[in-house]
């Protein structure tokens, strides 16, 4: 997974035209490459068995 | 009865005395309205006061308990609403400009049912504009301020909650949590915050932050507070899909019932690292108290704990961003700063995250139900230090050095992704004279075992007690 900059996340923001301005950008990017860093953390975890949590997120889950 | 008294008396003391004709409604609400407006200037914990409208509601419920009809121990008792819960025909603003003058046509599900409960609404609290903040320090309306240092923030997002409660400018408040917005600002300001079972309390006509994350829930004086008022709110609405039918128990009758035998688990990993010595010290010695009054204390590894934080900011950020989509492209210049940027952010997140972190949470919630076979409660700090100054950005604790706002929800946030019940109540105090919370967390919809526990532990403690000097 690579780094999203600030530059990438403004032309975003462009294409679907919504504004991110100059000075918020680094910051985004550094909070989204922080989120991103943490999903890394368990994108090896296995689970092809469980489906995403919805209504009740305390049930127990059931497996396929 | 006199302010200071007052000041120190609890809803469960204070509704005995109302009663009995010991002490009138209109009295006490007089009292604390005379409060605000001399001392909430230093703490700004208000944005609306219902001042009309709470003196009218007091004489009402003074003249229905004089002709015998009383509701019960929420009677004529004065509390006040975090922003973020609709009022009808009154302002209801998030801490935001953008809904600065916004004023709904209809109550929560939660306000009717305290009005039913004849509850006296003071009025609206400060927060963290749209819930979406762990300082309290970012409102359109300013900065919350710590009633212990007025120098020092209150945790957010319901900071004004915090404040008003533990500065004795209502009895009671009601909170939201998606992160620890309840737990983290009960814990800086020295009081008791209760985050339920996700389903247990209806989230109608409470402005979402995160749909899946959001539970709504009390902040008290004492844990038998919290009992009262999680009674009046808890049950199923047909207005929110997401609230449970499972029955609701008598939550004060089994307060007194003892926790000999009790298994109470502190985690090995993640929840006494990069701590504040004076936290870890009090929160052990808590641990210590419950095993001298009879549970059984032992430490439990929960290493997947450390995936939760991400997880959770994934969808977290994804839901926030996608409700206030509208508003982010139309007046993004009107929200506060650190808001925008936290908004913005979850813009960028990919739907395939977003699944990936929701299907982490099925793999979670199954495996910690699992672990929570071998234990009642789990016990951990609620943050890792105690009240930041207001405009810090960076703190350092246990060595390590953290964002303010990503310390706070430190030890918070996995409940609410899991959806456990989770208690903060006070646990000692810092030689600074901040105080420092405990988090106590059950299995789902037994807020009762959480209750009794926390119940226990300040009956045989005084920490609940100080009052900070304003």
């Amino acid at each position: 997974m690579k780094e999203a900059s600030a530059d990438t996340l403004r032309r975003i923001a462009e294409m679907e035209g919504v504004a991110l301005a100059e000075k918020d950008a680094e910051e985004v990017a550094s909070e989204l490459n922080a989120v991103l860093h943490g999903l890394r953390e368990f994108e090896n975890e296995d689970l092809q068995d469980f489906e995403p949590a919805t209504k009740f997120v305390w049930e127990p889950v059931k497996r396929k | 009865m006199n302010e200071k008294q007052l000041y120190s008396t609890t809803i469960s003391e204070l509704s005995v005395q109302i009663r009995q004709g010991e002490v009138t409604s209109l009295e006490v609400t007089e009292l604390i309205l005379d409060r605000i407006s001399r001392i909430d200037r230093k703490l700004n914990s208000y944005i609306t006061v219902t001042h009309e409208e709470a003196l009218r509601s007091a004489k009402q419920a003074d003249r229905t308990i004089r002709s015998g009809k009383y509701l019960g121990p929420l009677h004529g008792i004065p509390i006040a609403l975090k922003d973020l819960f609709s009022t009808r025909g009154i302002k209801t603003t998030c801490g935001s400009k953008i809904l600065a003058d916004h004023v709904p046509n209809r109550d929560a599900t939660v306000v009717s049912k305290l009005k039913k409960a004849g509850a006296v609404l003071l009025g609206k609290l400060n927060m963290h504009e749209f819930a979406y903040g762990t300082t309290g320090d970012s409102s359109y309306f300013g900065s919350t301020r710590n009633p212990w240092d007025t120098s020092r923030i209150t945790g957010g997002s319901s900071g004004g909650s915090g404040v008003a409660v533990a500065a004795g400018l209502c009895m009671a408040a009601l909170g939201s949590d998606s992160g620890g917005s309840i737990r983290i600002p009960a814990a800086l300001c020295g009081i008791v915050g209760l985050k339920p079972t996700y389903g247990r309390v209806s989230r109608y006509g409470v402005s979402p932050l995160s749909w899946s994350l959001d539970h709504v829930g009390p902040m008290t004086k004492s844990v038998r507070d919290a009992a009262l008022m999680l009674q009046a709110i808890a049950g199923p609405d047909v207005n929110d899909a997401s609230s449970s039918e499972i029955a609701v128990p008598d939550y004060a009758k089994k307060l007194s019932r003892g926790i000999k035998g009790m298994r109470i688990g502190c985690p090995k990993e993640h929840f006494f690292e990069a701590l504040d010595d004076e936290v870890e010290t009090h929160v052990r010695g808590a641990a210590d108290q419950f095993s001298v009054l009879g549970a059984e204390v032992f430490e439990v590894s929960a290493p997947k704990f450390r995936f939760l934080r991400a997880a959770a900011s994934t969808i977290l950020a994804s839901e926030a961003s996608s409700y206030h989509e509208q508003y982010l492209r139309a007046r993004a210049a009107d929200y506060q700063e650190d808001v925008r940027k936290r908004l913005q952010t979850g813009r960028y997140i990919l739907a395939s995250h977003y699944l990936r972190a929701q299907r982490l949470r099925s793999l979670l919630i199954q495996e910690t139900l699992v672990a929570f076979k071998s234990f009642d409660l789990l016990l951990a700090p609620t943050v890792p230090v105690t009240a930041p100054r207001i405009g810090e950005s960076v703190i350092e604790a246990g060595g390590k050095k953290e964002r303010v706002r990503g310390a706070m929800a430190r030890f918070t946030t996995a409940f609410n992704y899991l959806g456990f019940p989770a208690i903060s109540l006070p646990c000692g105090y810092a030689s600074s004279g901040l105080p420092i919370g405990l988090q106590l967390v059950g299995r789902p919809f037994d807020e009762e075992t959480v209750l009794t526990a926390a119940n226990m532990y300040e009956e045989n403690t005084a920490w609940h007690k100080k009052r900070p000097e304003i």
